[in-house]
């Protein structure tokens, strides 16, 4: 037997613990299980370990230690006879006239006794000339519950060799400056929440006391809709104990908020819960109107209706916000009443807050809604309505027992989407906000703004939280969804009926109409010379259209650099994720064995789906940004290979495929899973190595969903402002960033024609995808049809 | 891993050895011993779930079995992966791999370092000549019907000169017409190519007309393994005899002395000496209905049944009558039986329903069973 068999027989690894005759691992198996641990180490340092650096940072405390030693010349001419910033304290040394040492800490002397002083948190020792150790006491004991959390000190000394240590770290003899981590629990939070008088312990208490209530909760109206379950069985104990909880969980909650000081931080979380809430029942519920009209009646122009449904896909968020600005802000054209050319049009809605929040989140939630609830909708039996018919159920009870139920997965499913976006998304808050704060801007305030990486690593994982709820929710349900259609079902046709053809006719025209003017309001005042005057004061401004702000002259955020540069990394983001998904995906599904790994590697594939594009943003700062990687609890460190993608357009190809990365991978298994399942078992026989048939039948046959997932990233990446936000550079600039920018600067109109030229490259590049989709149809239709 | 074990000189081509294959608690396989010779046609026939698919994945190598060996040429494979062990499989599916032609198809497994293009392309046409579609060698599968993708599937599984054939149910997803046909050309392409072959059916009908020799299954278990003729006349156990052609079952039977049992209170002799080891036990007496005779002389006064005719079904070729057994001195008992009865039997000696009829249970064809559980 070779080497390699030898070692196969020593790690073959085999699902199930019973004894059984396992076979030697050819080479090929090898390989597609290094193939297979090569995904899950790219996902892992891809998600896992820039969240670990989140949640690091948010709970650590970084402090600079700053060593300035007088130099020669110095010490012969001056008084200056060193200085060390520690934890934001100031001990600087001088020798005054006399030959006396003084001591300033915090700019005011210090009285010595023996070479030693002290200050509010700092001991000082010091002696010929040289300061020779510092500590600084970090603790912040609570004035109300005398309770703190311990916190090592900082102490730095000057060792024997005249070197300077910082806790057990010998700073090298170039550095001034080091940084020191401490550990403070959940005090960022308590910052954020403006919570006082309670210590850590209890809160963390209180808080999974909470959790544990709702999910309890959940699960009891979850065994109520489906009395099968049989804990429900003992329901007067169910009951029992879930009141107890309840009641728990509300002395828990008063107890926090009873400590907690009206903190303007913190009202963003419940601005965002309201934005998220009250898009998703709206949306959601349009959403439904509009793929009802689609499926179940006989309206006119179904195929124009689904186009304009899309379109939404195409453009940043923030273009929604500057067409609102454009209608409904201070001098927009309803706003206004079309500049006081018809006065009774006039309506201003408040647009800068919820409202414009709202309803940008609205159009902007409403494709995928409306995506999964046609899928919902279609997925129906005809034969279930016939029976209902034929029963002589009314219309309305039809619809109630029959339609709501078979759909009622499609519906949670829209729901947890249509929330998790709008309660993560950025671009339109940023541009239509105004003062109402919500959690996606305060991240983006407190790094960019404050350079608080702290507390935006805080505030990320407040957003996580209700994400992550949300996605577990989903993908519970998920698993619980039947397959409503056999292979006997009949396929819904829907019947003639004047009234209601016209009648959703006219609400999906409305919807239509709003969405396009949503999309083109901006487009069309990105061709006005100077907005609203071209309007209001003609004589002066004479010239209305105009291409101007199509040149970005004289704007900042980097113009027609931004814009290619963004395609460059649109079109990297398509051909690599397109690549990288596809065959992650072929090697987890169709690998024979290994089954934990397989399992892990889907695993990881699904987590990026609960990740908003900020906390990807702001843990890609944190990860790639170090110099160091250290091994927990070892104290090994070394160097950190990833930071060299640091600032490049690798990573903002990387950041945006793992953003996207969930969908692309189900569509693609999705397709592989449609192909005959002994593919790979035919040409296994006649030891055809597996790559072989990949390339001659996978990739052939699923080309179509290749490409659409290809297409899929390049939207996504153009549009896209969350995650990049924190990781462009001036050489690397982007469009969606410079749409920011430039309405930060009030350059609204440039924005909007940027905002405007993502969305035409995005339908080029749809409608190029589109047609190459067609072509491959047409000429593979040999082997297509029957 | 013994080297001297490994080379087996016997007479057997393809050899599974007590394979037992579990998959979690259900146990799918249980100790399978089966031996094939070089060239010989077996057929592996049993009910939906009991095993069969299991036993031909197991051999092909693409499941793993718990214990057992499989052996091929005189050598254990068992550890082998499926590219080693120089097999052709043709699935249930056909698995045709839609953006190929069909002579590409064929040529897929062809060994492309040992042969050149031309001669892939030879051997391919060669294949498909065989097998009776040449014409349609450029076309791609989804332009052909069925019973056409079946036998491009065989062209490929033998395109590459394997050693041995895996066939999974593979007429199962085409309607009888063009069942029928394939089943004998399948079966002359078999003889010769002379490759050892594996057929997995749940069609009796295909196993009994196709193969040499039929492994029965039944929940996992070996039921029995031999020629279609010793499987029909001979069945090991009640299992077989019902589920191979259609058996009369007399249930309620004791055995009296070595020649002859009870059944209630008639006596039926069977062959000498069969009934030996079952004296005062309960027992299972089985008789096919075409054997069941009708008394047309006064010379038989033995093992003679009073039964009464419940329905008769015109068949075409044959009557079958559904008769009810009744005591010698009247009244009906449980015990229905069928009866085959050739056309010109049934109108020279007029029988209607609800007629009695003495029939006569010849002893030579009494087969006699220990009293088992219940067949369906």
């Amino acid at each position: 037997m070779s080497l390699l068999e030898h070692l196969g027989e020593l790690f073959s690894i085999s699902a199930g613990s019973k004894q059984r005759v396992t076979k030697k691992s050819s080479g090929e198996d090898w390989a597609r299980r290094l193939l297979i641990a090569l995904a899950c180490f790219w996902l892992v340092v891809g998600v896992v370990l820039p969240l670990l650096d989140v949640v690091d940072r948010a709970t650590h405390i970084e402090l600079v230690v700053k060593v300035e030693e007088p130099t020669e010349q110095e010490k012969a001419e001056d008084d200056f006879r060193g200085q060390i910033d520690i934890a934001g304290h100031v001990v600087l040394l001088v020798r005054e006239a006399g030959k006396r040492d003084v001591l300033y800490i915090d700019n005011k002397q210090v009285e010595a006794r023996r070479g030693k002083a002290e200050a509010p948190g700092v001991y000082v020792e010091f002696s010929d000339e040289r300061i020779e150790r510092i500590v600084c006491d970090l603790a912040r004991p609570d004035p109300i519950s005398q309770e703190t959390l311990p916190i090592e000190p900082i102490e730095i000394k000057r060792t024997a060799q005249q070197r300077w240590q910082v806790d057990d770290v010998v700073m090298p003899p170039e550095d001034e400056l080091v940084l020191v981590k401490r550990f403070i629990g959940m005090a960022n939070f308590f910052d954020y929440f403006g919570l006082k008088g309670v210590s850590q312990g209890r809160t963390f208490i209180a808080l999974a006391n909470i959790l544990l209530a709702i999910a309890l909760i959940g699960f009891f109206v979850f065994t109520l809709i489906r009395p099968s379950v049989p804990f429900n069985q003992s329901g007067m104990l169910t009951i029992a104990i879930l009141l107890i909880l309840v009641f728990q969980a509300f002395g828990a909650i008063d107890f926090l908020t009873s400590h907690m000081e009206a903190s303007g931080l913190a009202q963003s979380v419940w601005n965002s819960l309201r934005v998220g809430l009250y898009t998703t029942f709206i949306s959601v519920t349009l959403a439904f109107l509009y793929a009802y009209g689609i499926h179940r009646t006989r309206m006119f122009g179904k195929a124009f209706f689904r186009i304009v449904a899309m379109i939404p896909l195409f453009a940043p968020t923030m273009l929604y916000g500057l067409s609102l600005v454009y209608m409904f802000g201070n001098k927009g054209v309803i706003t206004t009443g079309f500049f006081d050319y018809f006065p009774w049009l006039a309506w201003d809605i408040h647009l800068y807050g919820l409202t414009g929040i709202v309803i940008a989140e609205v159009v902007f939630t409403f494709p995928p809604a409306f995506m999964i609830l046609l899928v919902a909708l279609s997925n129906t039996d005809a034969r279930l309505y016939e029976a209902s018919e034929s029963l002589g159920a009314s219309k309305v009870r039809t619809f109630f027992t029959v339609t709501i139920p078979s759909i009622k997965f499609g519906l949670l499913s829209a729901v947890f989407v249509a929330f998790t976006l709008s309660f993560t998304d950025f671009g339109a808050p940023k541009v239509v906000g105004g003062q109402f704060n919500i959690l996606a801007v305060d991240i983006y305030k407190q790094v960019i703004g404050q350079q608080n990486f702290g507390m935006g690593a805080t505030v990320s994982i407040i957003l996580l939280i209700p994400t992550v709820l949300a996605f577990i929710a989903d993908r519970i349900v998920q698993r619980r969804a039947t397959a409503v259609v056999t292979a006997r079902s009949v396929p819904l046709v829907p019947k003639t009926s004047r009234v209601r053809d016209t009648f959703y006719g006219i609400i999906c025209s409305l919807i239509a109409a709003f969405i396009l003017l949503m999309v083109f309001m901006a487009g069309v005042a990105s061709l006005v010379k100077i907005w609203p005057y071209a309007f209001t004061n003609p004589e002066q401004y004479p010239q209305l259209w105009t291409l101007k702000h199509y040149l970005f002259d004289d704007v900042g955020g980097g113009g027609y650099a931004a814009f290619w540069n963004s395609i460059e990394m649109s079109a990297l983001t398509a051909l690599c994720g397109a690549f990288i998904t596809f065959t992650s995906a072929y090697l987890i599904d169709k690998t024979k064995g290994t089954v934990w790994l397989r399992r892990s590697a889907y695993f990881l594939s699904i987590i990026p789906l609960a990740l908003p594009g900020l906390v990807i943003g702001i843990a890609y700062i944190f990860f790639f940004n170090k110099t160091q990687l250290s091994i927990p609890f070892t104290g090994i460190t070394f160097y950190n290979p990833f930071n060299l993608l640091y600032g490049t357009m690798a990573i903002l190809v990387i950041s945006n495929i793992i953003h996207f990365y969930t969908v692309s991978f189900l569509t693609a298994t999705t397709a592989i899973r449609q192909l005959d399942k002994e593919f790979e078992s035919v040409a296994e026989s006649m030891a055809v190595p597996f790559y072989k048939t990949f390339l001659r039948v996978t990739v052939p046959v699923c080309f179509p969903a290749i490409l659409e997932i290809a297409v899929f990233y390049f939207v996504s990446s153009m549009a896209t402002v969350s995650a990049v936000i924190f990781l462009y550079t001036s050489e690397n600039p982007l469009a969606s960033v410079a749409v920011i920018n430039m309405d930060d600067a009030g350059d609204t109109a440039p924005a909007a024609a940027m905002c405007m030229l993502i969305v035409f490259a995005n339908v080029i590049v749809r409608s190029l995808a589109e047609l190459v989709s067609r072509r491959f149809k047409r000429k593979t239709q040999g082997w297509r049809s029957r | 891993m013994d080297r001297n074990s490994e080379i087996n000189n016997n007479e057997y081509f393809l050899e599974v050895r007590d394979i037992t294959k579990m998959f979690g608690q259900f146990k799918a396989l249980s100790d399978i011993s089966v031996g094939i010779r070089q060239g010989e046609f077996v057929s592996v026939l049993g009910p939906s779930g009991c095993g069969k698919t299991t036993l031909l994945r197991v051999i092909a190598g693409l499941e793993e079995q718990n214990s057992g060996s499989v052996w091929i040429g005189g050598h254990d494979v068992s550890r082998e992966p499926v590219a080693n062990r120089h097999l052709g499989i043709v699935f249930q599916s056909y698995a045709l791999f839609p953006n190929i032609n069909i002579i590409g198809n064929v040529q897929y497994g062809i060994n492309r370092r040992q042969f050149s293009k031309e001669q892939r392309e030879q051997r391919a046409m060669e294949m498909l000549e065989l097998v009776g579609i040449e014409e349609q060698a450029h076309k791609y599968p989804a332009q052909l019907s069925g019973g056409q993708q079946q036998r491009v599937a065989l062209a490929r599984a033998l395109a590459p000169s394997p050693s041995i054939l895996l066939l999974d149910e593979p007429l199962s997803a085409l309607d009888a017409r063009v069942r029928v046909y394939l089943r004998s050309e399948i079966r002359r392409i078999q003889e010769t190519l002379g490759v050892t072959t594996l057929m997995v059916t749940h069609d009796q009908e295909e196993a009994l007309t196709m193969a040499d020799r039929v492994v029965v299954m039944d929940e996992g278990m070996l039921m029995q393994y031999a020629t279609p003729h010793e499987l029909y006349v001979s069945p090991a156990n009640t299992f077989v005899a019902g589920f191979i052609g259609e058996m009369n079952f007399i249930n309620e039977c004791m055995g009296r002395d070595p020649d002859s049992i009870f059944f209630g209170q008639y006596i039926l002799k069977l062959k000498p000496g069969r009934v030996i080891k079952y004296q005062g036990r309960p027992v299972v007496v089985t008789i096919r209905p075409e054997d069941i005779r009708v008394i047309r002389d006064e010379s038989v006064n033995f093992n003679i049944l009073k039964t009464k005719v419940e329905r008769i079904e015109f068949r075409g070729s044959l009557y079958t009558l559904r008769l009810r057994v009744m005591h010698e001195a009247g009244g009906s008992t449980d015990q229905r039986l069928n009866m085959d009865l050739q056309v010109e039997t049934m109108e020279s000696m007029n029988i209607r329903t609800q007629m009695e009829l003495p029939i006569h249970l010849p002893p030579e064809r009494l087969l006699l069973f220990k009293h088992q559980r219940e067949l369906m």
